[in-house]
């Protein structure tokens, strides 16, 4: 039922990948979990080795590689089962708003450092008062001269205390109409008036250094302006396919590892005589059967460039809903094992349950399905 | 919906509630959940209040109504401190139905006064209680006990432990299956911890293993022990019910707080149809388990131990908690995600609840059993 054709050469990147992971990553997982951070040191390694922006091209110092890359890249970090080394949001999501809107300046200067890992990014969007109602932000940025003068708070950012930069989205107090008054900014670390808050205690993603960002008079040059002026909504909206369809790929492949790890342990314990068990597993499987030819359907049409929002919507409610599903099915399989952190869907079913919420909420991915098909 | 709750019963919630809402601080719940210490203090308090053990007063039947209503009120200001209270005393009706007069100053006093600390230890295969192998054979007036018991909650913690085990007598072969208290500081018991949890973290577990362990013959609390045991269950299933509900109605209230005080799109988002529905599905699942377990708990206060409503209660109870949790956090957003709301933790609770023994699949069994009864 395989749609994606995998070449030699992918499979030779994943390999890598697969050895880096268990040998760099696995060991490390639990002393990263109770850091609340995965050391830079890290993400460097992974830039040394290729795996970050797999699919920069060549001039901006990256592998020239394509979306299977990053496909393959959500499917061996879901398959260490941690959530912390979001690289995902750093290559497939950030760096993207970078490629697509940069000027050949602000490419050359950044781009590279994302490729090495020198320079992690995170995208701020969410505030305490703007989640799914992004043009309510509050965040402000005002023309002074030849800077940005930025003032407001971020929250729930991903990377929030290891970002080096961060492509942040401010509105123009002046502006009439909220989704035209909104642009995009690089911000790097180190500026003067942007400051991280600590990592935020959460019920997943341990080790993934969520933070809020705060800007108080915090001056950038108007060359960091990214794309164009008040055109940030747009572009926003542009990128958030790839957003959510690299959310469907990661939450599938760990839907898969979770059914594997329960069905060896049932067998294990010979507990597949149950014919509940049984069924359960069977209905699973159909599930994730179904949802991943769907999901690599997307990934065939995205890699066509087709504007794929309604499916992409679909794919990322059905895909993360499906995840939060089977880690509470599995766990109810696995009984009282399962109510130790010893078990590992104890920490997917924590980790997981974040992904129906965040990159827009399932309610509004209903929302865009229901605006653009059945209105 | 308020139930038909006696003057005294109203006042127990209400002591109940005020007790929770002064008492549990907010970030020492977070601090004792991020650690997995268990919350001493307040568990003192509790006891002093008369608040530990409400439903074991002395009389002849148990007023189990009493402790739904703490377990409740406890539960929903805090899922963690609340249980926590709650656990000390497993095993408690055990003694109280069956100890005599010693039994009952020396072993359960002290968990009423919350001076001590029990935990029954009967698991031995997580599906049921039928696979005993833990083995005792008495001689001379002493019991020696070798076998394994797992997820014993509160090992760690507890001053005793009621034990579930066979036992043989020199001039009888057969083996009984029985009950017999521990004391914890008896040679030959090993604590193994089990690790972080994914819920109930102010609870320790850990599997208990006795090897050769030499007890006092007058510790034996019941010989053939599996009327009393099958009762026993019943009530656990009630208080465990409890212990759902409260930690539905707590994840429920925080939600719906937020709900009305979150401002998108211009309105409070509990004015959104879909927000509303999802809150009349919380409330009316969190009624029909409250309806459910008060029934089942009047049942037994009128001495009627059947296990078909307990079991139902149960099941009822621990699916509307992870359901209601689900949304709750679904409802908050980011926030919920965050252990700094509470509800994170709640729907942690209200998962390991509905795991571990008797899991759903081993209560659907017990309401098979007597709803289809024999097939000829």
């Amino acid at each position: 039922m395989e749609i994606l054709k995998f070449s030699e050469e992918h499979l030779a990147f994943e390999k890598r990948l697969e050895a880096f992971i268990d040998f760099e990553v696995i060991p490390n997982i639990q002393k990263w979990e109770k850091d609340k951070i995965v050391p830079k040191s890290v993400w460097r390694q992974l830039g040394e080795n290729g795996f970050l922006c797999p699919n920069l091209p060549k001039k901006y110092g990256g592998t020239g590689g394509d979306f299977l890359h990053s496909v393959l890249v959500a499917k061996q970090l879901a398959r260490s089962n941690f959530n912390g080394l979001a690289t995902f949001i750093h290559s497939d999501i950030v760096v993207p708003y970078i490629e697509a809107y940069g000027t050949e300046k602000q490419l050359n200067k950044y781009l590279p450092g994302c490729v090495t890992g020198d320079i992690i990014t995170a995208v701020g969007m969410t505030e305490p008062d703007s989640g799914s109602d992004l043009a309510s932000m509050n965040t402000t940025a005002v023309e002074d001269g030849d800077s940005f003068v930025i003032n407001g708070t971020k929250t729930f950012i991903s990377n929030g205390v290891n970002c080096d930069l961060v492509v942040l989205a401010a509105i123009n107090p002046e502006g009439d109409n909220p989704h035209k008054a909104v642009s995009l900014f690089l911000v790097e670390d180190g500026t003067k008036g942007f400051t991280k808050g600590k990592p935020l205690e959460k019920m997943g993603w341990k080790s993934q250094d969520t933070a809020e960002l705060f800007f108080s008079d915090c001056r950038i040059p108007k060359e960091n302006l990214l794309g164009s002026q008040g055109n940030g909504f747009k572009m926003l909206m542009a990128k958030l396919q790839q957003e959510r369809l690299i959310c469907s790929v990661s939450a599938m492949y760990f839907c898969e590892n979770m059914l594997k790890w329960t069905v060896e342990y049932l067998k294990n314990k010979g507990a597949l005589n149950s014919q509940v068990a049984r069924f359960a597993l069977s209905e699973m499987g159909t599930e994730i059967t179904v949802g991943n030819v769907y999901m690599e359907k997307l990934v065939e049409e995205h890699m066509k460039k087709e504007s794929i929002i309604v499916e992409t919507s679909m794919g990322k409610y059905f895909t993360t809903d499906l995840v939060k599903r089977i880690s509470l099915r599995c766990l109810e399989l696995i009984g009282d094992f399962g109510s130790l952190e010893e078990c590992p869907v104890a920490r997917t079913f924590r980790d997981s349950r974040i992904t129906s919420i965040f990159a827009g909420t399932n309610e509004i991915m209903k929302e865009i399905i229901a605006k653009f098909s059945y209105s | 919906m308020e139930l038909n709750l006696t003057r005294s019963q109203k006042e127990i919630q209400k002591a109940a509630t005020t007790f929770a809402k002064g008492e549990f601080d907010k970030d020492l719940a977070l601090n004792l959940d991020k650690k997995g210490r268990f919350p001493e203090e307040i568990w003192k308090k509790a006891a002093e209040l008369g608040l530990v053990g409400i439903h074991i007063d002395g009389d002849k039947e148990l007023s189990l109504v009493d402790s739904v209503i703490v377990a409740q009120s406890l539960c929903a200001v805090d899922s963690g401190i609340g249980s926590s209270i709650l656990s000390t005393t497993s095993g408690a009706e055990l003694l109280f139905m069956d100890g005599d007069e010693n039994f009952r100053s020396k072993y359960l006093v002290p968990l009423l006064t919350g001076d001590k600390v029990c935990s029954f230890a009967y698991l031995e295969s997580e599906k049921n209680l039928q696979s005993t192998n833990t083995r005792a054979y008495l001689q001379d007036g002493v019991v020696t006990l070798s076998g394994s018991k797992l997820y014993v909650v509160n090992a760690e913690i507890a001053d005793y432990f009621i034990i579930l085990c066979l036992i043989s007598l020199k001039e009888e072969p057969s083996e009984n299956l029985s009950l017999i208290v521990v004391d914890k500081n008896t040679d030959g018991i090993n604590i193994r911890p089990l690790g972080e949890k994914l819920g109930f973290r102010m609870n320790p577990v850990a599997n208990v293993d006795f090897s050769e362990a030499k007890i006092p013959a007058a510790n034996i609390l019941t010989f053939n022990c599996e009327s009393k045991l099958k009762k026993y269950l019943a009530i656990d299933h009630i208080l465990k019910a409890s212990v759902a509900i409260g930690i539905a109605k707590g994840a429920f209230l925080r939600a719906l707080e937020y709900t009305k005080l979150r401002k998108q799109f211009g309105t409070a988002i509990a004015g959104f149809q879909v927000t509303k529905h999802k809150i009349a599905d919380m409330d009316t699942q969190i009624q029909t388990a409250n309806l459910l377990t008060f029934q089942a708990a009047q049942n037994i206060e009128n001495g009627n131990y059947d296990d078909l409503p307990s079991a139902q209660a149960l099941l009822t109870a621990s699916k509307a908690a992870v359901y209601v949790c689900d949304e709750a956090v679904q409802l908050m957003g980011g926030y919920g995600y965050m252990a700094e709301y509470d509800v994170e933790r709640f729907y942690r609770d209200a998962k390991a609840l509905e795991i571990t023994y008797p899991s759903c699949s081993a209560l659907k069994d017990i309401i098979a059993n007597k709803v289809i009864g024999k097939i000829k």
